[in-house]
């Protein structure tokens, strides 16, 4: 056998390096398209929330005012305010739903495969679809919601879209109904992937359902809800179709969101400049939640 | 030689007369792009840009059809990208925004070389497309036109024993038997609703204009929602709601009152106030008879929303003079038949709005209300028209839902209006 002298290593590592070079020229082409259709749409609206472009054929360099100009805006804090809103209810009760579900579909039934399908069956649905058909179902005259009300508690439902009050609850209840059965497989996942010894082991030791659930499951299911807290988390911030086909961000403002505020902006009102400056700060809010999050994890999330 | 031979013979002369030479734009070729928005119209679109293709064979029509609430979204991005068409349809709603922005092509110049006679339109759904006012410079030529009308439910009116209503009526009758229409369930509910009251710009704003008030200042740099008159028409639309119950909340859902009419059609309101647009989905109505009559008039005049629909022509275009052609073909020579399928768009040409075939196009029968209408039609657009409309109407609807004062409310809109009129 020949001993590797320095040629050889010579000639493997210009072997290494011919391969390396052949590998990056595979990924050239995915970095060309990353470049031109996404990094190049980056930097180009963040150069655009600087300016006033859409106003006109003209177009001047403004700076910050874009930005001032929010912050001084009574409707952009409206527009804050409402998209909090529809995150911190949508959020966490998407998330008892679907773990719920998830418990529920992690029993050993028979057809329990045919529940977790309808569970799911919601969420490949086109959410322009599951907003129009539940905008029949909540319309307050026809809908079928209101009827049941009515003939139930005799009483006359709410006007759900058409209230100022009730309109946020109705398309948050639409957000949940739709992402609970996609959730809820994840869950699923997690709590298949527990390992069922310390299930029994807790059970040998006299620990009740509530207990082995707190103490055992609960803690083995932290890293899979931190995954599902943070894409609800930046879902839900940029909540659109259920505005855009449901309400478009009425009555009174009481449903606009900032994704549907951001789509207004650019594409009805021109305004894109103001529309981009608005993009970035929603970009940033999503940002600082999903950082607080994982630096927050280490508090609760217990990897095994 | 019957009416549709003649007509058809017309057409043809007409057709001949365009095929002939005249002016600098007998040699136009190419092709041309147009987008329109008209989707239940595109197999008559179709065949009627057959017909243009055999009289002017040296021109290529590439025509498009665009969803409605996407042809502005699309015509925006294409004149970023400098993908414009050459000729689009356009509401008024944007046309005075793409002015604005320098998109459009001023038709005049091409107007006075060809001796256009424009005379041959409603003289009043030209005046508001010169834009400075007054300037005689358009930017677009109407090929129809659409109006508010009062829709109401005969059989309603028949069961209550009240007469159908007419041009004499003004709001005050219309609230008188709008009150007499509601009528209430053992358990309180309503069965039905005598009117739909809403802060649409379809009612509310030329209701303000009818009743001496202004919506905006002339030079349309100001808001006027707080002057008394505007304040006291915006309590008499709440006051529907709140206090006379003849009206139900004001629904958000721009299918619902704008567009497609839902409630009015499922017999739960009697009398109800849009656009001749909403007869083609009226026409669905199969449960009750129903007809229009004028809009009522205010306490100092009659005033109707209303508008045309235009053709206008790209300012980059690189076939300037093909696409003339097709836009005096597609504003002048639209036949009857285009018009009188669905009804809903009043044809532009006075001609064509009065031929029989049109006019006779039931329901409604009243189909001589639109026409009448028009004298008293005001649109109201403005640069920037959608947003302080968007903005005007969730500012009042606090009060139009009894949550605001009219006063606060009206100051709170035109706050928020005044910042878009004036922004840079």
């Amino acid at each position: 056998m020949q001993r590797a002298g320095p040629h050889a290593s010579s000639v493997a590592g210009r072997r290494r390096l011919r391969e390396t070079l052949e590998g990056q020229a595979f990924l050239l082409p995915t970095i060309f398209g990353l470049a031109l259709f996404w990094l190049g749409p980056v930097v180009a609206s963040v150069l655009i929330s600087f300016t006033d472009w859409g106003n006109g054929q003209h177009v001047s360099w403004l700076g910050l005012a874009n930005y001032r100009a929010l912050y001084t805006s009574p409707l952009f804090w409206k527009v804050f305010a409402n998209t909090w809103y529809y995150t911190l209810v949508s959020v966490p009760a998407g998330m008892l739903l679907s773990l719920g579900l998830a418990l529920l579909a992690n029993q050993k039934l028979r057809g329990i495969g045919l529940f977790r399908a309808i569970y799911f069956f919601p969420s490949i649905i086109s959410m322009t679809a599951v907003a129009l058909m539940w905008s029949f179902l909540f319309n307050p005259d026809l809908g079928f919601i209101n009827y049941v009300i009515r003939r139930v508690f005799h009483v006359p439902g709410p006007e759900w879209v058409n209230s100022i009050q009730w309109a946020m609850p109705a398309l948050i209840f639409v957000g949940v109904w739709k992402w609970a059965g996609y959730n809820m497989v994840i869950f699923l996942a997690g709590l298949q992937s527990l390992d069922r010894s310390l299930q029994e082991a807790a059970a040998m030791d006299g620990a009740n359902s509530w207990q082995r659930f707190r103490h055992v499951t609960w803690p083995g299911l932290t890293p899979t809800t931190l995954f599902v807290l943070v894409i609800m988390l930046i879902g839900s911030f940029q909540v659109f179709e259920q505005t855009y086909v449901m309400t478009e961000g009425g009555p009174a403002y009481a449903t606009l969101t900032m994704s549907y505020y951001i789509y207004l902006d650019a594409f009805q009102y021109f305004h894109m400049g103001q529309a981009a400056a608005l993009a970035y700060v929603l970009f940033a809010v999503v940002c600082i939640v999903t950082a607080l999050q994982f630096a927050l994890q280490r508090r609760w999330v217990f990897y095994q | 030689m019957n009416r549709t031979q003649v007509s058809k013979g017309l057409g043809l002369v007409l057709l001949l007369l365009l095929a002939l030479p005249h002016g600098g734009s007998a040699q136009a070729t190419g092709a041309v792009t147009y987008w329109t928005y008209f989707t239940d119209k595109w197999d008559l679109e179709q065949k009627f840009l057959a017909d243009f293709k055999k009289a002017r064979p040296n021109i290529t029509v590439q025509a498009q059809l665009i969803p409605p609430d996407q042809l502005q979204q699309k015509t925006v991005t294409a004149f970023a990208s400098k993908t414009a068409p050459d000729l689009w349809n356009t509401a008024p709603t944007f046309y005075y925004e793409f002015v604005q922005r320098g998109d459009l092509e001023n038709l005049t110049p091409y107007i006075t070389r060809d001796k256009t006679g424009l005379g041959t339109f409603f003289p009043n759904i030209l005046t508001d497309l010169a834009v400075p006012p007054g300037s005689g410079n358009y930017y677009a030529l109407p090929r129809n036109y659409v109006v508010s009308l009062l829709y109401y439910n005969k059989n309603a009116f028949d069961k209550a024993g009240i007469g159908y209503p007419d041009a004499s009526w003004d709001w005050n009758k219309l609230l008188d038997v709008a009150k007499r229409l509601t009528i209430r369930n053992a358990d309180g509910t309503v069965a039905q609703f005598g009117f739909v009251s809403s802060p649409w710009h379809t009612m509310l704003d030329p209701l303000i204009l009818a009743n001496g008030g202004r919506v905006l200042s002339d030079d349309q740099k100001s808001c006027r929602l707080t002057d008394p008159a505007a304040v006291k028409t915006i309590q008499f639309m709440v006051d529907m709601i709140q206090r006379d119950k003849v009206s139900p909340n004001p629904t958000q859902l721009k299918e619902y009152i704008v567009e497609s009419p839902d409630a009015f059609k499922a017999g739960k309101v009697a009398m109800f106030i849009t656009g001749s647009w909403a007869i083609t989905s009226m026409r669905e109505i199969k449960s009750f008879d129903w007809d229009v009559a004028m809009v009522p008039k205010g306490s100092a005049k009659r005033v109707i929303y209303g508008g045309p629909d235009t053709i206008v022509m790209s300012s980059s275009t690189k076939n300037k003079s093909g696409a003339w052609e097709l836009l005096k073909y597609l504003t002048m020579q639209t036949p009857v038949s285009w018009y009188a399928a669905g009804m809903g768009l009043v044809p532009s040409v006075q001609k064509t709005a009065t031929a029989k075939e049109w006019l006779s196009s039931t329901p409604p029968a009243h189909t001589q209300v639109m026409l009448d209408s028009a004298t008293f039609m005001v649109g109201g657009f403005t640069p920037h028209w959608l947003e302080w409309q968007t903005a005007k109407r969730n500012t009042l609807n606090e009060a139009f839902f009894g949550q605001k004062p009219v006063a606060a409310a009206a100051k709170e809109a035109c706050a928020a209006i005044d910042k878009i009129l004036q922004a840079k």
